[in-house]
């Protein structure tokens, strides 16, 4: 009897302990299938898909092919065009989005009669989709009917109506305008909520020591804000570096590839050829690119000790 | 330092979703939307269920097509029909994915340019056992028995009812000008787009297609000009090769380049050049019929109105007619004979004129065209170019797989660049015959009897 109940006693202890140790594992499990499925899965199968032939239209031609996407990204005479383009759009925009969105910050982190209701107006860009800022802003750059080219014309600066998105390698601008537009809440919204959480304490006792306004900015508040800039700015540059959709629909990329940048240029390419296989080297591709931006932003903006002063 | 790596954990997670989104978003992910449905046929109690795919969704079209479903029904209690819809820029994408992925639903309509390629794959089914059994296929008009819904000389669709191009023409501006309401000839259509031009007013001759699939209508001309029924010689070499040919491409290109279409339209899709008509940039825009009810919605009565497409010198018409949404079966349906009956049901007589009056579209059966309503107004500048006996079909080879990559990018690049006078003449049209001549000579050595 005894013997009996030690030996299934000592099992069940074990078992206990198992089951103890595995207990966090098992609560991470649906998190990790979950990550698995949603992240590592289709990072994996478009790895595996870039160094394959695969092209929607040829089913029976399904093959790898080692680095042909990639030698044939490279090979595309387009390319250095669309990869400067890239560079501009992200700079411009990501830089001037910035400066603008803090300066709209500084200026609502006071108090004034009427703020709340300014504050949700400035906002407002952020809310709207992409689609309609696209359209609006096509017809404001258009030439016969459109509102900037009215507005020029009225000032004197122009004669002639100018077909802003029809010149080559500077149709772009407008889209980046349009982008700007849209982006600068963001940063707005990010900042300011930064700024209120700088302490009160900090500035009375600079305006006491004699520290000026701009002092004050770049020692005190920005040092203690940092961390949010360097995250919203790394944010924002692979947001927009990813951004096709204002492209589309403002120019198309035209005329010639002029406007395009990565992702639409590619985005338009495989609608037309369904080579999957080349979309996916591309990706991969970006996927390198954006981690290696990554990293080597957060360590030169000292992201780990940011914060501290 | 908790809340720092919570900070940098997320973003990791945003710098990797970003990126997916960016590379994977039109991938498998948009396929599984809709797709689960169809395959869950119904067993049980002798009734099937099949679905179909409508690649133009419109508030009027959903309701009618959904109203012909519901007639269906009713003369057929037990089968029931699924109506699913996807827009028409997404379409083609969804197709080729849905064919891949095995989950197509039963019936879907197609257009001819993608009806080869989805053929070639596998993902449709030949219909010709059907085609050769049905009652109606001996009225179809000569257009219809000609259509591209074939694929190896075996019928894969039932074509819905026809588009063609057809000029549409601001009335009143010719009134003004002095000019007979008509475009005859090819020449008279340089002419009009001259005259009507006066850039001071922001008016212009013609509608420009400098954007996506701009190159057919260029080609089209070629074709008149060159009275050539193919992009290619008996060879397989692009008719661009030949001296009249360029010369035809560079005419047809002056449009623009002499100023006779607004600057912007190097970009022009679809429905830009129909903005550029309707509001008053433009005099010419040549498109399908389906811009009528656009017109007519926007557009003053009397100010504008549609011809046929003009002559070529032969006295010949070189135009290209085509379907957007013919009935198509996918192969890997289980119920063959449901989804033909559906087919058959929306290709009868009644149901394809009232299919094409309600689409403004020009019906597939000869006793249809002689309805009153496909010889008054402006849906009679299509009507006619069909009735006429002296039409060369001259449409682009859309049996080249690759021809959406041509005439939506490739051709688009090189034609942008020598518009924006980054290229020449002679590259331009060198490059484009080359890229033709390689597709077509391929296809030749891989299908030698066409």
């Amino acid at each position: 009897m005894s013997a009996t109940n030690t030996r299934s006693a000592r099992p069940s202890v074990s078992r206990r302990r198992l089951l103890r140790r595995l207990e966090p594992y098992l609560l991470l499990l649906p998190a990790l299938v979950i990550v698995l499925a949603f992240f590592a899965y289709p990072v994996l199968k478009a790895v595996q898909l870039s160094f394959m032939h695969y092209v929607l239209f040829e089913p029976q031609n399904i093959a790898y092919s080692g680095f042909a996407n990639f030698k044939a990204l490279f090979a595309d005479p387009v390319m250095p065009r669309i990869l400067f383009n890239s560079l501009v759009w992200v700079v411009a925009t990501v830089g001037l989005q910035f400066v603008l969105g803090f300066a709209l910050a500084l200026a609502l982190n006071k108090k004034f009669r009427g703020k709340n209701g300014l504050q949700a107006v400035v906002f407002l860009p952020w809310a709207v989709s992409a689609f309609l800022i696209g359209m609006i802003f096509k017809w404001m750059f258009n030439q016969q009917n459109g509102l900037i080219n009215h507005l020029l014309m009225g000032l004197g600066l122009i004669d002639r109506p100018v077909a802003f998105l029809a010149i080559p390698h500077t149709s772009i601008i407008p889209v980046i305008i349009a982008m700007i537009w849209y982006g600068v809440p963001f940063f707005g919204i990010m900042i300011l909520a930064a700024l209120q959480s700088v302490p009160h304490e900090i500035h009375e006792a600079a305006d006491i020591d004699g520290a000026g306004r701009v002092r004050q900015l770049f020692q005190i508040t920005i040092p203690y804000i940092k961390p949010t800039l360097v995250l919203t700015v790394l944010l924002r540059v692979i947001w927009v570096f990813n951004s096709a959709d204002l492209i589309y629909i403002m120019t198309g990329g035209g005329p010639a590839n002029t406007s395009d940048n990565l992702p639409s240029y590619i985005f338009n390419k495989v609608g037309y050829t369904t080579d999957f296989g080349q979309a996916s080297a591309l990706g991969v591709l970006m996927l390198v690119v954006l981690t290696l931006y990554t990293i080597v932003f957060l360590r030169i903006t000292k992201y780990r000790e940011a914060g501290e002063i | 330092m908790g809340n720092r790596r919570w900070l940098t954990g997320i973003a990791a997670v945003s710098l990797l979703s970003a990126a997916l989104t960016a590379c994977g978003g039109n991938g498998n992910s948009d396929s599984a939307a809709s797709a689960g449905s169809s395959a869950s046929a119904g067993s049980g109690g002798g009734k099937v269920k099949i679905s179909y795919l409508d690649p133009l969704p419109s508030s009027e079209r959903t309701a009618f097509m959904q109203d012909m479903i519901k007639k269906f029904e009713e003369q057929n209690p037990n089968i029931t029909v699924e109506y699913m819809s996807v827009p028409w820029d997404e379409a083609n994408k969804k197709w080729m994915t849905m064919g891949a992925a095995g989950i197509l639903p039963d019936v879907i309509s197609i257009d001819d340019t993608s009806l080869a390629g989805m053929a070639s794959a596998g993902y449709i089914q030949s219909l010709q056992p059907f085609y050769d059994k049905w009652d109606q296929a001996a009225n179809l008009t000569e257009a219809a028995k000609q259509a591209r819904n074939k694929y190896k000389n075996e019928v894969y669709a039932i074509p819905d009812a026809f588009l063609l191009q057809g000029l549409f023409i601001r009335t009143d501006w010719f009134k003004e000008k002095g000019l007979p309401e008509k475009i005859d000839t090819w020449d008279d259509y340089f002419e009009d787009a001259k005259k009507l031009t006066d850039a001071s007013k922001g008016r212009y001759g013609i509608s420009f297609r400098g954007g996506a699939n701009g190159i057919i209508r260029a080609m089209e001309y070629v074709m008149a000009a060159t009275h050539s029924d193919s992009w290619f010689d008996k060879d397989g070499k692009s008719i661009l090769y030949t001296p009249e040919g360029k010369a035809a491409f560079k005419k047809f290109y002056d449009l623009y380049l002499d100023g006779y279409s607004p600057k912007e339209s190097v970009n022009w899709g679809f429905n830009e050049m129909v903005q550029g008509f309707m509001t008053g940039q433009t005099g010419i825009l040549n498109q399908t019929p389906e811009v009528i009810a656009v017109a007519q919605k926007n557009m003053q009565e009397g100010t504008w109105n549609v011809v046929p497409m003009p002559k070529s010198d032969d006295g010949k018409r070189y135009i290209f007619w085509g379907f957007t949404a013919a009935y198509a079966m996918s192969a890997n349906t289980e119920h063959k004979d449901e989804a033909w009956k559906f087919i058959e049901f929306l290709s009868s007589p009644e149901n394809n004129l009232a299919y094409s009056k309600a689409n403004t579209s020009i019906p597939i059966y000869k006793e249809n065209l002689k309805d009153p309503f496909f010889s008054t107004g402006p849906i009679a500048g299509y009507a006619g170019s069909m009735a006429d006996s002296n039409i060369v079909f001259a449409g682009p080879p859309s049996y080249l797989t690759r021809l959406g990559e041509f005439t939506g990018t490739y051709a688009v690049q090189e034609t942008q660049k020598y518009l924006t006078g980054n290229q020449d003449l002679d590259t331009t049209v060198k490059n484009l015959a080359d890229w033709l001549t390689k597709e077509q000579t391929a296809y030749l050595q891989q299908n030698p009897q066409s």
